[in-house]
């Protein structure tokens, strides 16, 4: 009784058990393979996003401490009448606490010692159009001019002179990246004036990625937002 | 056996590839989640930092707020009086202590919230080489150098909630408090620093409010916050009391009608300054005498000589009559213009809205009792104060006086700064609260900053210039009349509703009063940096 029960057993599948077996297998495969495609390209999106937003937020970082120091030290922590108050010395001027000196939509330059170097540091912030080079810059009309290009560059007031410019952020597509904001916080209107009504500065910033979103063939786009009072006034 | 062994093998195979899909599909959701992760992460670093800076920011704030003497939990009395080193009271730190279960002390180099930067700030507490400036501070100062207090942030100060601000730090500012950035280079290190309201000057005189620009101490406040994630800033403010602003003028008159001042005598006006121990005599100059009003000034008659200039708020830029509703012709002038002391800073100019705080609201009489013969009395309340050939000796301090009314040989001789506030008979009295008349002597031989009376309410009062008074008077809402008649004149600042005088006035204003009497609301925040390393 049991030997035919374990020959049946043994008889191996029929043609049809296996085209069955097949088709499935190969359904789930598919699936599967849809499904991690799907996976990567997610993962790979993310990835770009991540490090766009890293970016930006780096940006947003060093901008904010490079505000908090605008304006330090200023002309009134020195002896007027004694040596060493050089008007390189200190950032702004005898009026201008803040340090500063231009505020525009499009760029903003500030004096302060930024790294607590003992030196006081001019800081340019622009943001230049896409036919830009590494020696030109200039400000995007439109969004079309974009995308653009956020560069920073420093040099000691001492020095003066034009800065060396570095690449902080590309990508950006918004052409309004500044504003400029009073005591209570209300927007003024550009250019600043007088520029010592200034005592907040808000970035705002659309980022596109560099790579294509590959599932839907369009550029991902974050929106960065930061605001900083000046301590210095 | 066999047969078994087959069967197991089939089964195996199912099982094999469900694990394998299983770890294929746990491989991808973990891929997932860890990139969001760090996606969040990339915005949790930076919340550290900024609930790290606003904390600091916090601390700071509280500090500085409770140094003045009106603040709850005022630390006024406890303000450092010199530079760290020199004793325990030198160094106050504000500790924030909330649930953290490491206790928070500064002063100890093993602890985590360590005071990192005080080696940095040239103080004798620190001796031979220490860390630059990049570099945190190793080692805590040795002997009884600090005193410590706690916080009194009202909301969740003993919580978990607690502002993640660990400690504040109070000194005084020294010339090298930041290594980097000496207030003046070619002055000594370790000494104490002022404030101008322009700018800071090194302490050169024995107070900063005697300095040749009367100015006052800069005090430096260190914030440390660590947050639980990680986040951590140290900010450093530096905070001074900004001059009152009281006494910008020689004459000031608050009215904006016409005649706010009238100077139609035989008047005249100059200046000298008592900073650095100035006297009339060796400081006297026909400049910078100035007089000025919110509304008109009438100047003329028998040869008014002001010795300096003449400004008005409302001032519309050519000098005429004045007429009802519109003093801005605000220099009306009834005599010819060689009345007027020519000179070079003599001009007829607009000047900016002045501020003018209202004194101590006067709250009826103060209760004391009356004061008439030769005596000295300390700080206090007194009722009426009138000399008739007596002399009175105030000591050093701040009185709350009904009314003070001089004759004949009066004195009045001080023992230091005094500060008068005179309440009045009450509002419905009509009665002067300050009458100096007579031949005496009012603070003769002091500055006039040693003399500050201070009155909110709108009665007369009348200052004769023969006992020669030197006084700083702020009566914004009070008429106040000058009168002349001898020799002598008056020195000082008058700040008055309105300003006139009886003729043969000469005044002379020290010009040293108008960076005295600090405003003691708020401290000014001179200059705030974050620390990095």
């Amino acid at each position: 009784m049991t030997r035919p029960l374990s020959l049946r057993a043994h008889r191996g599948f029929s043609l049809l058990e296996l085209l069955v077996a097949i088709a499935l297998l190969m359904t789930i495969m598919a699936a599967a393979v849809l499904i991690s495609t799907q996976l990567m390209r997610t993962n790979n999106n993310v990835t770009n996003n991540v490090d766009m937003v890293q970016q930006g937020r780096q940006f947003m970082d060093q901008i904010s401490s490079d505000l908090h120091m605008a304006g330090f030290p200023s002309y009134r922590l020195f002896n007027e009448s004694g040596s060493g108050t050089s008007s390189s010395s200190y950032a702004g001027s005898a009026t201008t606490q803040s340090g500063l000196l231009t505020a525009t939509s499009t760029s903003m330059s500030f004096e302060g010692d930024v790294d607590n170097s003992g030196n006081v540091s001019v800081v340019y912030l622009e943001l230049c159009n896409s036919s830009s080079t590494a020696t030109t810059c200039t400000a995007p009309s439109s969004t079309t001019a974009c995308p653009c290009t956020l560069r920073r560059g420093t040099v000691y007031k001492s020095v003066g002179g034009t800065p060396a410019y570095y690449t902080e952020l590309s990508g950006v597509m918004n052409i309004t990246p500044f504003i400029f904001t009073d005591y209570d916080g209300n927007q003024l209107s550009i250019p600043a004036s007088p520029i010592t009504n200034v005592r907040g500065v808000r970035v705002e910033l659309q980022v596109q990625s560099t790579h294509k979103d590959i599932a839907s063939g369009n550029y991902s786009v974050v929106t960065l937002d930061s605001e900083t009072r000046l301590a210095n006034y | 056996m066999k047969t078994f062994k087959t069967h197991g093998a089939q089964r195996g195979i199912a099982l094999l590839t469900v694990l394998l899909f299983l770890m294929l599909l746990s491989a991808l959701a973990v891929g997932m989640m860890y990139m969001s992760t760090t996606d969040t992460q990339i915005n949790a670093n930076f919340r550290a930092e900024q609930t790290a800076y606003f904390a600091a920011r916090a601390g700071l704030e509280e500090v500085r707020d409770r140094m003045r003497s009106a603040s709850a939990n005022s630390l006024n009395a406890s303000l450092p009086t010199g530079a760290p080193g020199s004793g325990a009271s030198s160094v106050l730190y504000v500790i924030n202590q909330g649930t953290d279960s490491t206790t928070v002390q500064p002063w100890n180099a093993s602890n985590k919230y360590f005071d990192t930067e005080l080696c940095h700030e040239g103080t004798s507490l620190y001796t031979g080489t220490v860390p630059t400036a990049d570099q945190p501070c190793t080692t805590a100062p040795s002997g009884t150098w600090y005193t410590s207090t706690t916080t009194a942030l009202p909301l969740f100060s003993s919580t978990s909630a607690a502002i993640p601000y660990k400690w504040a730090r109070l000194t005084l500012k020294v010339n090298s408090s930041n290594q980097n950035h000496y207030v003046d280079s070619s002055k000594t290190a370790s000494s104490l620093v002022c404030y101008t309201g322009q700018y800071e000057q090194i302490l050169t005189a024995s107070s900063c409010a005697s300095q040749w620009t009367a100015s006052n101490p800069v005090y430096m406040i260190t914030a440390l916050a660590v947050t639980k994630d990680g986040g951590r800033k140290m900010l450093q403010g530096e905070v001074s009391l900004q001059p009152g602003g009281l006494f910008n003028y020689g004459l000031f008159a608050t009215s904006s009608g016409c005649s706010a001042i009238s100077l139609t005598g035989s008047v005249s006006t100059d200046s000298y300054t008592t900073a650095g121990g100035g006297t009339y005599s060796s400081t006297q100059t026909n400049t910078g005498g100035d007089v000025a009003a919110v509304g008109n000034i009438s100047a003329g008659g028998n040869a008014a000589s002001i010795g300096g200039s003449v400004g008005s708020v409302s001032f519309q830029g050519a000098a005429g009559s004045c007429t009802p509703g519109n003093p801005g012709a605000s220099y009306a002038y009834t005599g010819s213009t060689g009345d007027i002391v020519t000179n070079t800073s003599n001009v007829v100019e607009q000047i900016p809205t002045q501020s003018t705080p209202t004194p101590e609201i006067p709250t009826g009489p103060t209760g004391g009792a009356n004061v008439s013969g030769t005596q000295t009395l300390s700080p206090g309340k007194y009722g009426d104060i009138s000399l008739n050939a007596a002399t009175l000796t105030l000591k050093a301090g701040t009185y709350y006086v009904n009314s003070i009314s001089t004759g004949g040989n009066a004195k009045i001789v001080l023992q230091g700064a005094v500060t008068i506030y005179l309440e009045g008979d009450g509002p419905s009295s009509s009665a002067s609260p300050l009458d100096i008349e007579g031949n005496g002597q009012i603070n003769a031989a002091g500055p006039p900053s040693n003399l500050l009376i201070e009155y909110a309410g709108t009665n007369g009062i009348t200052i004769s210039g023969t006992p020669t008074p030197a006084l700083a008077l702020y009566a914004p809402n009070a008429p106040v009349s000058l009168k002349g008649g001898g020799n002598g004149g008056i020195y000082g600042a008058i700040v008055g509703q309105t300003v006139s005088n009886n003729g043969n006035v000469s005044f002379h204003f020290d010009r040293n009063l108008r960076n005295q009497f600090p405003d003691a609301s708020y401290f000014t925040l001179l200059g705030f940096r974050e620390l990095y390393y």
